[in-house]
């Protein structure tokens, strides 16, 4: 716990990524959404009908936009496929400043010109992590699914409020499954910034050496950061629809919007929170070229 | 006991408006739980002597009797040759006779057809017809199969073919999608099974006596086209009232918490029925859980079979809509026999068209479908959607065995047809909706209406526009579109303005359309388009500006595929898609999130 709480003062400290990395996520989304803007504003803005847009997510204009125009939706997914690719390559090339910071620790005060000059590095490597984990987590999902359907075969009779528990649960366990592989990602991702020059095999051993002894804790403790985030949510889809039901208005409208983007930032700190914290963690395991003064001068 | 048998003499008695005198079916039969077969005989009168020297029967179970039949090559549900136990379906016809004649020797099957000549000069009419036969139940059927010790039996007995008005045999063609057509009966029902089964039928047994190795179970029923049974050891019972009706509940056990939805459904739409077509002409209404059939629900007279699967919360509210739409069939399939192989329409789209006015009445029309985190969906619209998934060139109207596939079925049968009884029930009217409905079923109960009597009713009631709008909906190409195009002010003079406004419509659609222009001193002018050309502008003298007009302004053209262009409002207003590009922007934003960790 004291280590989440360092960890978090960290997140602090540096409020100004955390900021800046929320951005470009709030950027390149925008960049995508704006042409669908464009597009279904043409359709909604002299129509009466749309209106039931402005008190519910009434999904009877969603039909009437895309149902005559059903060829719209794969433009759109398209839209979003290549939102996320960009998005992931942005992020591959921000990742060697971020985990350096993490595993470095060197956060008080952060050295900004260490940070550009680490990000960039180990690109290669990074991608290689992300093209690695999307097949891990295919191959998890899959697994996961006929897991979890194995264990509710009994969950397929059942029926009312029992059934509905079931479902969540099969949901939770997934969950775990796909964060526990996201944790062994950073624990790779950590070991590559701390020993930049071994191989990227090396770099796996090192990685799963420090993930397998810890990984009950390494999960619980990015449920702990999860948290937080999950209460924010729901807050925020609570308050969201008082406020659009009471001010169907611009300014409902537009509060809504900052509810939105106060959760979509609060997300960003929950993860980069969780990486101070295994990036700590990380350190005193491997320290690699971030090895404390006093030892090295013990050497 | 005896009180059942009354009470079916006297409906009996109340309703015998059938073509010809309603005769008895008696069926005495044994179900064998070894090798999964029914062998029995099915005797009955045979009423008016036939135009040509032959009887006519229908063996269902044929359709099964292959992958390659034309009911198994389009139907979803054709998956018995992935069983390592599978078992064809087929009916066998040991013998046939007439008088007590043995006439076996005459007798010819094709497919589902079975036909017997009989020798010439006999008279036919009054006879006697008894027919032994055996059927092997399939292992993975739709609504004629088993799942270990369970059985789902609709067409398991020869069921005679229809007797049309000019006294020729109607003898359907079992094609994809095709579900069962016959004559009302009276049925006398025998069936001999091993002990320990229970029996979900659409009455309680008559008598129920032991045998040597086994029970008997004895049914009255009727009038009806059909018998259906529900034959497991692990139902239980359950029974309670239902308003005048008694509804009887066979689960298993890990399904009882459904039970209530069950019957809190049945109790709403059975009142509206009632109420807006006609009383329900059976003493009980039989629900039956089973999880071994792949359809969500099947209607069969007097006894709704419901896939349990569909009853968890997550789907709640399409449990709930099933359930509506089969107990809804009670009266369009079971009471009023429409023809559901030639016409699936008149059953299917009028059972749909009823499934949201009851759904509306009792649980509102805004999110009946989805209310969850401020999302809501009506299952009008959900129907709306679906309707845009049907394939070109299917039209609602077309025989079942024309569909190509489910989506062509589902969509253009039970959706664009749903969309297509919703707007004609819309342009009539409350007052004439409700004379319409209740005028068909005085006139059709226990008979078998075509789409001309439906058309013919319409026109009475309504006028001839609105039948030959629905003959042109029925068969049309489904691409209708109204819209408003067009809105201007123009300033003639300081106290009057001209407002034109241009209407247009696609897919022809000859009614006339309401339309409303608001003006800027608060007023709305309400108008009539009269429709008859496909665009027309419509010129208003006013001493306000228009802000805005649409058409169809109360969405009576459910037909309609698009709503928002019936409108046009001058001040035009970003807000719906800022909101859209917000949630939109959000949703993307976590996805970012999940994809890229941050
Ligand atoms: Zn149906």
């Amino acid at each position: 716990m004291n280590d989440l709480r360092k960890a978090f003062g960290k997140l602090i400290a540096v409020r100004g990524l955390w900021l800046n990395l929320y951005l470009v996520k709030a950027l390149t989304a925008t960049a995508f959404i704006l042409p669908l803007y464009l597009v279904t504003d043409s359709y909604l803005s002299s129509s009466l009908y749309s209106r039931r847009l402005l008190g519910d997510w009434d999904i009877s204009v969603l039909i009437e936009l895309f149902g005559g125009r059903i060829d719209l939706v794969p433009v759109f997914l398209l839209f979003g496929l290549a939102a996320a690719i960009i998005f992931l390559l942005i992020m591959q090339f921000l990742n060697g400043g971020i985990y350096y910071l993490a595993v470095s620790g060197k956060i008080s005060p952060v050295q900004w010109s260490d940070f550009w000059s680490e990000c960039g590095t180990n690109f290669k490597a990074h991608l290689k992590i992300t093209a690695m984990m999307i097949v891990v987590y295919l191959v998890l999902l899959i697994a996961g699914l006929i897991f979890v359907n194995m264990v509710g075969m009994a969950g397929g009779k059942l029926t009312g409020k029992s059934a509905m528990y079931m479902a969540g649960a099969k949901a939770l366990i997934l969950m775990v499954i796909m964060t526990t592989a996201s944790t062994f990602s950073d624990a790779v991702r950590a070991a590559i910034t701390a020993r930049p020059g071994v191989s990227f095999r090396e770099s796996l051993r090192t990685g799963s050496d420090f993930f397998r002894p810890r990984v009950l804790r390494l999960a619980g403790f990015y449920f702990l950061t999860y948290l937080p985030f999950l209460a924010t949510w729901i807050l925020v889809e609570i308050l969201a629809l008082w406020t659009v039901g009471f001010l169907g208005n611009v300014v409902g409208i537009f509060l809504e919007f900052i509810l939105f983007q106060i959760c979509s930032f609060s997300r960003t700190g929950q993860k980069l929170w969780y990486l101070f914290f295994i990036g700590g963690r990380f350190r005193e395991a491997v320290p690699g070229r971030f090895l404390p003064q006093q030892a090295e001068l013990g050497i | 006991m005896r009180r059942i048998i009354l009470a079916t003499l006297l409906l009996w008695g109340i309703t015998a408006p059938a073509l010809f005198p309603l005769d008895t079916l008696r069926i005495d039969a044994t179900l064998d739980t070894v090798f999964h077969q029914v062998t029995g005989s099915v005797a009955y009168k045979i009423p008016v002597e036939p135009a040509a020297g032959t009887i006519e029967f229908q063996l269902f179970p044929n359709v099964y009797s292959s992958d390659s039949t034309p009911y198994m090559r389009r139907s979803p549900f054709a998956l018995q040759n992935k069983m390592g136990d599978s078992q064809y379906g087929k009916m066998t016809i040991d013998s046939v006779f007439f008088n007590g004649l043995n006439v076996s020797a005459n007798f010819k099957v094709e497919y589902t057809r079975g036909t017997v000549a009989l020798p010439q000069g006999l008279k036919v009419a009054g006879g006697d017809l008894k027919i032994f036969f055996k059927t092997a139940i399939p292992s993975q059927g739709d609504r004629l199969t088993y799942r270990g010790k369970e059985y789902l039996l609709d067409g398991w007995y020869p069921s005679p073919a229809r007797l049309l008005p000019d006294k020729s045999w109607y003898n359907p063609y079992y094609g994809g999608f095709s579900e069962l057509v016959g004559d009302y009966f009276h049925f006398d029902v025998s069936l001999k099974l091993p002990t320990g089964y229970v029996v979900a039928a659409a009455a309680p047994p008559a008598l129920d006596s032991l045998a040597e190795s086994g029970q008997i179970v004895k049914f009255f029923f009727g009038p009806a086209h059909d018998f259906p049974l529900v034959v497991s050891p692990f139902l239980k019972t359950d029974s309670l009232d239902c308003g005048k009706t008694r509804l009887r509940l066979f689960y298993h056990s890990n399904e009882v918490a459904a039970l209530g939805e069950i019957r809190d459904v049945a109790l709403k739409t059975l009142e509206y029925m009632n109420n807006k077509v006609g009383p329900y002409q059976y003493e009980y209404l039989n629900v039956a859980l089973i999880d071994f059939s792949m359809a969500g629900g099947i209607e069969l007279p007097g006894l709704v079979i419901l896939h349990s699967g569909t009853a968890n919360l997550v789907f709640g509210r399409m449990f709930r809509a099933v359930i509506v739409h089969e107990i809804v069939h009670q009266w369009f399939y079971g009471m009023i026999g429409s023809d559901q192989v030639e016409s699936p329409w008149m059953d299917e789209a009028v059972s749909e068209f009823f499934t949201s006015e009851v759904l509306e009445e009792y649980w509102g029309g805004e999110s009946n479908m989805l209310d969850f985190a401020g999302f809501k969906l009506s299952d009008r619209n959900l129907r709306r959607f679906a309707a845009h998934f049907g394939g070109d060139g299917i039209k609602i109207a077309q025989p079942s065995y024309q569909f190509l596939n489910d989506l062509d079925y589902f969509s253009g049968n039970y959706s664009r047809g749903g969309l297509a009884i919703e707007t004609v029930d819309n342009l009539m009217g409350d007052s004439l909706s409700g004379k319409f409905w209740r005028e068909y079923y005085r006139r059709y109960l226990f008979q078998h209406p075509s789409e001309k009597d439906f058309l013919n009713l319409i026109g009475e009631i309504a006028g001839a526009r609105l039948t030959e709008l629905l003959r042109e909906i029925l068969h049309g190409d489904y691409n209708y579109d109204i819209s408003l195009t067009n809105l201007r002010n123009e300033r003639l003079d300081s106290l009057t303005v001209r407002i034109e406004l241009i209407c247009r419509k696609t897919g022809g659609l000859a009614f006339p359309i309401d339309y409303w222009v608001f003006l800027s001193n608060g007023d709305t002018l309400r108008g009539i388009w009269d429709g008859t050309i496909g665009a027309e502008a419509i010129e208003i003298i006013s001493d306000s500006f228009a802000t805005g007009a649409v058409l169809d302004p109360e969405q009576k053209f459910a037909v309609d595929r698009d709503w928002l262009n019936n409108s046009l409002l001058l001040s035009g207003s970003s807000r719906p898609a800022m909101r859209l590009a917000s949630g939109l922007l959000f949703l993307l934003e976590s996805v970012l999130s999940a994809v890229a960790g941050l």
